[in-house]
């Protein structure tokens, strides 16, 4: 666990020691700030839902632009070698990349933090969702990091790695919009799928252990496969 | 690594990830089963009520709900559709598979037109675009089909109340009804002309065929009370009787309260006779003071009459009706206080013809197992209308004693009351009188009864409801009172808090000195005052435009000087390793 957090912090630096970090949260903000306020007082409304619902699409190309670099570029340079023949495990890379990366997350939720902060002073604002609302955030995010991690493990070229992520994680997140083209049957595997079917519940303030489960089952599932990737090297 | 031992490595690797893959695939298909639910918000709006989900999982057959709502609706209706969704996927979980959910924004010609098929309109609503409003048509409904039936939600305006109107959809499609009855034999008058409106031909029995057609999810049975009343009537009305009640028939009524039945008495002191458009009203005794002399309420046999009331047409010399105020027929308003009980819920006002006041004794005061509400009075410029024989007859000139005001006409009792008739022995010598005392009823109601006194029942009988088949939105503050006032006395409790979930999200404090101008503005107009509003006019202005230049600074803020904090942030960091390097020797 030692090792894993000296690599987490050593990435989470790394991430604020280049403007990648600035741009990514700058632009995420920008964009974000443009969206959720311009129509917020037309709506009238002491709420913020509707800024997860643009943060949702936002995390999108964002996650996979936080973890295009994480393993790709270190095999490129030919460091991944390097850091493996250190006494760290596989699996401790692995987590501490994915562990930096959602520190970042992290601190592009609190930066976000300021708009219900505000909402709260100009109107009654209900807390209760403001927090499921993040921890919906940080789950489905991290979701996305851990597909990105994953990505990242299986190539050596970034842009590969960030369309690779990019594209799993948008069929996540997309697919329940086709849900009535389906067949029921098929509909309600499909649904369970999505992103958004288990998002929304916990955005609007809904905390159930099923979405819970869903969301990390997902992380679990990626970081194990990007470990055994990471490790076929050795016998593939 | 030889191949032999790759190929080996490669089969534990699949074998591992197979396994993780499968135990991760157990906890969720576990956690459909045991799983745990908290919602979070405040007043617990995605936690559907007891009764919707009791009806929602009893659902023996597929019900399909269809929600139809354009993409593009303005606000408010464009929150509407997202706390629509979210309402509809808590009846879909609760349902175990029989509800299955389609959202169809209607762009299409086929959409169109099957959401007209499903009684789902198209409609109208004005859009702010840049500095003007134009209108801009759309479609916010919900249909559902059940067994070959469709019933629609035509156009959603507000969510208020919207699980209730859906609960209703549901439990009337799904024919599960609770029973309730009206209390027969105690009306003798036939149905006469209303001089308000002639609404309904006469027809025999209590005259509530309207008010039956509008409780499509009730079995209303018409019963009598001079046998044991069944138990499993979840309230029993008894609708402006005017034959008095014997004994018998008064344990039998207080017996089914005490053992847990909800009642409610709507009127019972008065006669009106309508005949030939000249009403004329008389008191009457049917003997239910009786029973309510016990719980702290008494129904006089006079006639309120008040300032605020209804009109109805006045015959003139040239044979033209033409209407004049009515005081017998007065228009009560509910308090904000009032408006929170469930059989007031969304009633600004309501009609209430030829109605006795009510006296409140404090006979219950020390009683703290009975609560008891006040739910409609008079105004302060109301009097009372006395004598053998008051006449009716709609004129432009009524002869006002001075007003006395104002006259409680209807209060709420809940709670475990105690038995009018407890330990008391029959009050007659008659001959029913022995049999009568053997009716025994528990000393206190069993469990917590509803019971509902109004000084008339005029308001829901055939006379002056519209015809049913019109629909409930056409029929105004009468039949909402009177369904309200069954839905309270039969309903499960938690349907009844349905009706009373508020759902939108608070809409933005205005600033208090624009809500003071405002005030002002207001007062001043009543006054004829031009100019404190001038003034109170300028000082609103002033007062928006800083509200204007707030809502301005919280955009920008956000929207532009985080992002210009961050990047700061990172341009202090990047100077400071910077300065770090360069002060770096080797």
């Amino acid at each position: 666990m030692h090792r894993t957090l000296t690599i987490a912090k050593r990435e989470f630096r790394g991430y604020f020691n280049s403007p990648a970090a600035y741009i990514v949260v700058c632009l995420f903000l920008i964009l974000m700030g443009f969206f959720f306020w311009n129509p917020f007082f037309l709506i009238n409304r002491a709420s913020v839902r509707g800024m997860y619902d643009l943060m949702s699409v936002l995390l999108l190309p964002t996650m996979p632009a936080l973890t295009m670099g994480l393993l790709a570029e270190e095999k490129r340079t030919g460091t991944i070698e390097i850091l493996l023949t250190m006494p760290v495990k596989d699996g401790e890379v692995v987590v501490g990349k994915y562990l930096a990366a959602l520190g970042l997350l992290a601190v592009l939720l609190l930066c976000t933090l300021a708009y219900p902060l505000s909402v709260s002073t100009l109107g009654r604002l209900d807390w209760g969702p403001v927090f499921t609302g993040y921890l919906a955030l940080l789950l489905e995010g991290g979701a996305m990091l851990a597909i990105g991690v994953l990505a990242s493990s299986w190539t050596d070229n970034q842009l590969i790695a960030f369309f690779t992520s990019g594209i799993i994680c948008f069929a996540f997140w997309v697919v329940s919009r086709f849900l009535p083209f389906m067949p029921q049957a098929a509909a309600s595997v499909v649904e369970w799928l999505s992103f958004d079917y288990h998002y929304q519940d916990l955005a609007r303030g809904v905390v159930d252990t099923r979405n819970v489960f869903y969301f990390l089952s997902v992380i679990g599932f990626s970081l194990v496969l990007a470990f055994r990737s990471l490790e076929s090297r050795r016998w593939s | 690594m030889t191949k032999k031992q790759q190929a080996r490595a490669a089969k534990e690797s699949a074998a591992f990830l197979l396994l993780v893959g499968g135990i991760l695939i157990l906890i969720n298909v576990l956690g459909v089963f045991f799983h745990s639910r908290v919602d979070t918000t405040d007043k617990q709006l995605f936690s559907l009520s007891k009764g919707s989900l009791h009806l929602a999982s009893t659902l023996k057959d597929q019900m399909e709900i269809v929600a139809y709502f354009s993409a593009d609706l303005p606000p408010p209706h464009n929150a509407t559709e997202r706390y629509v969704r979210d309402l509809l996927l808590e009846y879909k979980d609760a349902s175990h598979g029989k509800i299955t959910l389609r959202f169809v924004h209607p762009e299409k010609d086929e959409d169109k037109q099957a959401a007209e098929r499903d009684n789902v309109p198209r409609v109208q609503d004005q859009k702010l675009e840049a500095d003007s409003f134009s209108v801009q048509e759309g479609y916010r409904g919900l249909a559902f089909h059940y067994l070959g039936d469709t019933r629609s939600v035509g156009h959603i305006d507000s969510t208020d109340g919207l699980e209730y109107e859906i609960a209703q959809l549901i439990k009337e499609m799904s024919g599960e009804k609770v029973k309730i009855a009206v209390l027969d034999g105690h009306n003798e008058a036939p149905q006469q002309q209303n001089p308000m409106m002639m609404m309904q031909q006469p027809q025999g029995g209590p005259h509530m065929n309207s008010i039956k057609g509008y409780l499509p999810t009730y079995d209303v049975q018409e019963i009598r009370a001079d046998k044991e009343i069944p138990a499993d009537l979840k309230a029993l009305l008894i609708v402006q009787p005017e034959i008095p009640f014997t004994e018998q028939e008064l344990r039998y009524i207080n017996q089914y309260v005490m053992r847990g039945g909800s009642l409610a008495i709507f009127g019972g002191a008065l006669k009106v006779d309508m005949a030939g458009g000249a009403p004329t009203a008389s008191a009457v005794d049917v003997g239910l003071n009786k029973l309510l002399d016990k719980w702290g309420v008494r129904l006089e046999g006079k006639l309120v009459a008040d300032a605020q009331c209804g009109r109805a047409r006045m015959q003139t010399s040239l044979g033209i009706p033409l209407p004049v105020p009515y005081p017998p027929v007065p228009v009560v308003s509910f308090t904000e206080y009032q408006r929170k009980h469930p059989a007031l819920f969304k009633l600004d006002q309501v009609g209430l013809p030829y109605s006795s006041p009510l006296t409140l004794s404090d006979v219950l005061k020390s009683d703290k197992l009975v609560k008891r509400t006040l739910l409609a009075n008079s105004t302060k410029q109301s009097w009372l209308m006395e004598g053998p024989s008051i006449e009716l007859k709609p004129t432009d000139r009524w002869r006002v004693p001075g007003y006395s005001g104002p006259y409680v006409m209807a209060v709420a009792l809940e709670g475990k009351l105690p038995s009018a008739f407890a330990q008391a022995p029959a009050s007659t010598p008659e001959a029913n009188a022995n049999a009568a005392s053997d009716i025994k009823a528990p000393e206190r109601a069993e469990k917590p009864v509803h019971v509902l006194v109004f000084g008339t029942g005029y308001f829901m009988r055939d006379e002056f409801l519209p015809d049913p088949s019109r629909g409930q939105r056409e029929s105004g503050g009468a039949v909402a009172l009177a369904l309200n006032a069954i839905d309270w006395l039969a309903q499960e409790s938690d349907l009844i808090e349905i009706r009373a979930k508020s759902v939108e999200d608070p809409a933005l404090a205005v600033p208090m000195n624009v809500k003071e101008a405002e005030a002002t503005i207001r007062r001043a107009v009543q006054e004829q005052d031009e100019a404190k509003a001038d003034k109170a006019f300028k000082e609103r202005k002033q007062a928006m435009a800083a509200w204007d230049q707030k809502k301005s600074t919280y955009r920008w803020a956000n929207t532009l000087g985080l992002p210009i904090l961050f990047a700061l942030f990172g341009l202090s960091r990047w100077r400071a390793r910077k300065a770090r390097k360069a002060g770096m020797q080797l």
